[in-house]
């Protein structure tokens, strides 16, 4: 069984945007890989994956369309944009940032 | 878009029990465990919809939202700064209400900007604005081109009798084309005409809206009908609107008071020309300057000299109605609104120390924020809305305070000021309110600069040195600027008050106290002749007289500072000095009037009731007069010649029996004209004042008093009952008014500047506690830290009366034309207002200061 941990806010819409950067996904399947991914570490409930696929559609920072599934099932898909790959690649230094600062006050 | 959510969530569930029914679990099972793990859909859906920013509006109310939470989670922060924030506002609402009131609101007449004011300049003879003679008058109309109309007013009283009380009125006496001139229609019946002049009697009257509700109970009928107005038949033609006041400048001598309206005489151009009563009026044709105008009139005045020479020539001056009006009340008006200002300013001043203190303290959660990803555009907008948020709540709170400052100040107005129609209409609250989002801007962006200087990773790193030096500069011009401020204010309103002080310590030649003052008809159709007046002054003399702990009674034609027009007329002794014929205010008096009104008889005697008509005609003068007519000898039996009877001419002879000293009677705080008193049997006036001087509490008397006139004729009215001091005190109002508003802002903006005070160096004292328990360590006493706290406060606090010391020597020179026997540069003012202001910062420094003495050493050691 492996632990699933707390997400820090603000990090969720970087890990969907990372998500989406190879591909087109609908929302199960950005959850679910996510999921994969982190091994399990983050399992992220439609609760907060909706709103935050809502808002960063928004921004502008990805797009929806409904398409048909390889099962053949009508869903919505989401695909970046080029702001959204500008915007991820700003979030990812701004996180490394934050890591670097972090590892300095715990001095590791 | 709520459908294509729907319709998203629905097939994402689908897709879930598929998942789930290739992972092995039953149909049944799989859709069950699908929906636990979309979770309620309700909630789902509502946050959501949170994302979807639709509009601006949404946006806006989202970061007010969270603006409100900010500010919810420091609420002795917020409501220090909403609180100071409505004290200011409303301070500011309710005078600009007033500035608005008697400054900026013209008269209430059609095209006001058109109506100008004549007076005859008599500069030579002390009086830049006297009213023309009824010849005058005649001639501007006639020789005049600039001008649609000139109409006069004079003012008088009468007596409205027989159906009911007996009362008295003031009435105006008005030329047929006043109203239609100020462009005033009645609101029932009609103003005057020109036939009425023309027609025998009846006269006519013309009632205020107010006397027609009070007296004859708002009767529709009582137009066109017959009342008994001085024991005559008159038509009551009409009924004025209820909002119509008489708006004309306070040196005109027309009252406020005005109940009715008669017109004047028409043979006024026919009387003397040096008979000058008449306040003129004009409306200047549109299209002709006010310079145009007063050209036109000053070519009449040249003709006038060449045809009638006289002694001063004809010379007159043309003004506008509405700045005229303003005149006397601008100074006191704009001082008060000048320290709302920098109350105001204080006020703000305070706010933003907070704002700036509190963007200091959470430095730390922005930097947060803005590595978390919120923009700075977001941190922007957030800090705006949170500066308007604050300013929002100030004004509404602010609104409710200006209302309640309003209330009060008017029912505290010195008549003078006419705030009567003061009130916060909608552009009083939206210039305040306008000003408040000004400061909301300004308090967002204050802060703003706290975080921009933010170095994100330093400070989550932990870099103290970094958080101190931040914002502190700030803080201390903050603080710098409010204690500059305020003593502005101070020496502003000690100023004020020494001028006051000195106002207060005149001598105004009678005394006050202890004496009751009441006006009574001295004449009543039933006491027309000579003999008949004579017998109802003595009985009504005697009867007062007999009252218990009355000691002295008199009676006179004006009481000091009242509302009656000044009478006044040329002098000229015997010798003539050859100087330019003097003018003087004449009284007339009854024997006895010095003794009970307390002015000191220096020479000679007091009227007795031989001094009556048909015996030589005798006068009282001041010692001024008696100075310049007589230099060196005794004024004592000499001749003077006069005109009581307001012919024009000094005509009559009168000898010299008494000598008194100056009253002050018409300024308080300058030595006008001299006088002469006549006795009222030879100058008799309608009516006259009565003063009973009391040893006891003469305001006690009134109903005595009240029996006393019933006894001697019951349909006498007996009205304005009051006490002398009252006089007094109107005199000084409008200077009360302004000393003790500005006293009331100046003690506020000390009391929020001490709080700014103390709020900086409390902040600084909590930042500095890891380096006071160093120097404690090192073996500080708790002397030396204390005196280091307070030293810090003594600097800015030095720094702020420096500045603020020359920001006073501005204020005080342009405060100088409301000052009275007190220089700009009164030493005493400024050295007591110092140590105010010292004290004040030292007590607000004080207990920081003992803060930063009780933390121990190792507590604030560990607590690192």
């Amino acid at each position: 069984m492996t632990r699933s941990t707390e997400l820090m806010p603000g990090t969720l819409d970087l890990l969907v945007l990372k998500t989406l950067e190879l591909g087109p996904r609908h929302g199960i399947s950005v959850a679910e890989r996510i999921r994969q991914i982190t091994a399990g570490a983050f399992d992220v409930k439609p609760g907060s994956l909706f709103p935050a696929l809502h808002r960063l559609e928004q921004n502008g920072d990805i797009r929806g369309e409904w398409t048909v599934s390889a099962e053949g099932r009508r869903v919505k898909t989401y695909r970046l944009t080029v702001q959204g790959r500008r915007q991820m690649a700003a979030e990812e230094r701004e996180w490394a940032r934050v890591v670097a600062a972090m590892a300095q006050v715990l001095g590791s | 878009m709520e459908a294509e959510l729907d319709e998203e969530l629905a097939a994402s569930f689908e897709e879930l029990v598929a998942r789930l029914t290739a992972a092995g679990l039953s149909p049944a099972e799989a859709r069950r465990a699908a929906a636990r793990e979309m979770g309620n859909p309700t909630h789902l859906k509502l946050a959501v919809r949170e994302a979807w920013v639709v509009s601006p509006w949404d946006a806006a109310a989202q970061d007010a939202r969270q603006a409100w939470r900010g500010l919810r989670g420091t609420p002795v922060l917020t409501g220090l700064a909403v609180a100071t924030l409505a004290l200011g506002i409303g301070a500011t609402a309710a005078i600009l209400a007033v500035v608005r009131a008697t400054l900026l609101t013209p008269p209430p007449y059609r095209d006001p900007e058109r109506l100008v004011l004549v007076w005859a300049d008599l500069t030579a003879a002390g009086h830049p604005r006297v009213p023309l003679s009824g010849p005058e008058l005649s001639d501007l109309r006639q020789r005049t081109t600039s001008f649609e109309g000139l109409a006069g007013i004079w003012a008088g009283s009468v007596t409205l009798g027989e159906q009911g009380e007996p009362e008295f009125v003031r009435i105006g006496l008005v030329t047929d084309d006043f109203f239609p001139l100020l462009g005033v229609d009645a609101a029932a019946g009609r103003t005057f005409a020109p036939t009425d002049a023309m027609a025998g009697p009846p006269t006519t009257i013309l009632l205020s809206s107010q006397l027609w509700q009070r007296r004859f109970g708002a009767d529709p009928d009582v137009v066109g009908r017959a009342i008994t107005v001085d024991g005559r038949p008159t038509l009551v033609i009409g009924v004025l609107p209820e909002r119509f006041r008489l708006a004309l400048p306070p040196d005109a001598g027309i009252p406020d008071t005005i109940e009715a309206f008669q017109l004047l005489d028409r043979r006024i151009p026919e009387a003397p020309r040096g008979q000058r009563f008449v306040r003129v009026v004009g409306r200047r044709r549109p299209g002709v300057s006010l310079h145009e105008a007063s050209q036109d009139v000053d070519r009449v005045a040249a003709q006038l000299s060449r045809e009638f020479p006289s002694p001063h020539g004809s010379a007159f001056v043309t003004v506008e109605l509405g700045s005229e009006n303003t005149r006397r009340v601008r100074g006191p008006v704009l001082a008060v609104a000048a320290s709302v200002g920098l109350l105001l300013a204080i006020a703000a001043v305070n706010v933003l120390g907070v704002l700036v203190a509190r963007a200091a303290a959470r430095r730390r959660e922005i930097a947060l924020r803005v590595v978390m990803g919120a923009g700075l555009l977001r941190t922007l907008r957030l800090a705006l809305a949170e500066g308007l948020l604050l300013a929002t709540l100030g004004t509404i709170l602010g609104i409710g305070v200006g209302h309640v400052a309003l209330t009060a100040l008017l029912a505290w107005r010195p008549e003078a000021l006419r705030l009567g129609e003061a009130t916060l209409d909608a552009r009083v609250l939206a210039v305040t309110s306008a000003l408040a989002m000004l400061w909301g801007l300004l308090f967002a962006l204050a802060p703003l600069r706290e975080h921009a200087r933010a170095n994100p990773v330093a400070l989550l790193a932990g870099a103290r040195g970094e958080e101190r030096r931040v914002g502190a500069s700030v803080r201390a011009g903050l603080v710098i600027a409010q204690v500059a401020l305020t003593l502005v204010l101070l020496v502003a309103s000690g100023l004020l008050a020494r001028s006051f002080a000195r106002i207060q310590a005149i001598d105004p030649g009678f005394r006050a106290a202890g004496v009751l003052t009441f006006r009574v008809p001295s004449a009543t159709p039933r006491h027309a002749s000579p003999e008949a007046r004579e017998e109802l002054a003595h009985s009504l003399g005697a009867r007062l007289r007999a009252l218990p702990s009355v000691t002295s009674v008199g009676a006179v034609s004006h009481l000091p500072y009242d509302s009656i027009p000044n009478w006044g007329g040329p002098f000229s002794p015997d010798p003539d000095t050859g100087q330019a014929l003097p003018n003087a205010d004449y009284r007339s008096v009854s024997p006895g009037f010095f003794e009970a009104a307390g002015v000191t008889l220096l020479e000679g005697r007091d009227f007795t009731d031989d001094d009556r008509a048909g015996s030589e005609p005798v006068a009282v003068v001041d010692d001024r007069l008696a100075a310049r007519a007589w230099p060196g000898r005794s004024a004592l039996g000499q001749r003077l010649r006069v005109d009581p009877f307001s012919t024009g001419a000094a005509s009559v002879w009168v000898r010299v029996v008494g000598v008194v000293r100056h009253v002050r009677h018409r300024s308080l705080i300058e030595a006008l004209n001299e006088q002469v008193y006549f006795p009222l049997g030879q100058a008799f006036r309608n009516p006259v004042a009565y003063l009973v001087r009391s040893s006891a509490d003469a305001s006690a008397l009134a109903p005595a008093i009240r029996a006393a006139v019933q006894e001697v004729d019951p349909s006498l009215p007996i009205y304005e009952v009051r006490p002398l001091s009252a006089y007094l005190e109107r005199a000084r109002s409008v200077q009360r008014f302004a000393m003790v508003l500005v006293a009331a802002f100046a003690g506020t903006a000390l009391v929020l500047a001490a709080i700014g005070v103390y709020g900086v160096v409390a902040y600084t004292v909590v930042q500095r506690r890891r380096e006071f328990g160093v120097r404690r360590a090192l073996g500080a006493t708790r002397g030396q830290i204390r005196n280091l706290v307070l030293l810090d406060g003594a600097k800015l606090t030095g720094a702020g009366a420096a500045l603020g010391l020359a920001g006073a020597g501005v204020a005080a020179r342009l405060l100088r034309s409301q000052l009275w026997g007190v220089s700009a540069a009164d030493a005493l003012t400024y050295a007591a207002v110092l140590p105010v202001v010292a004290a004040a910062a030292l007590l607000a420094c004080w207990w920081p200061a003992r803060r930063a003495t009780s933390a121990e050493v190792l507590d604030v050691l560990r607590a690192e």
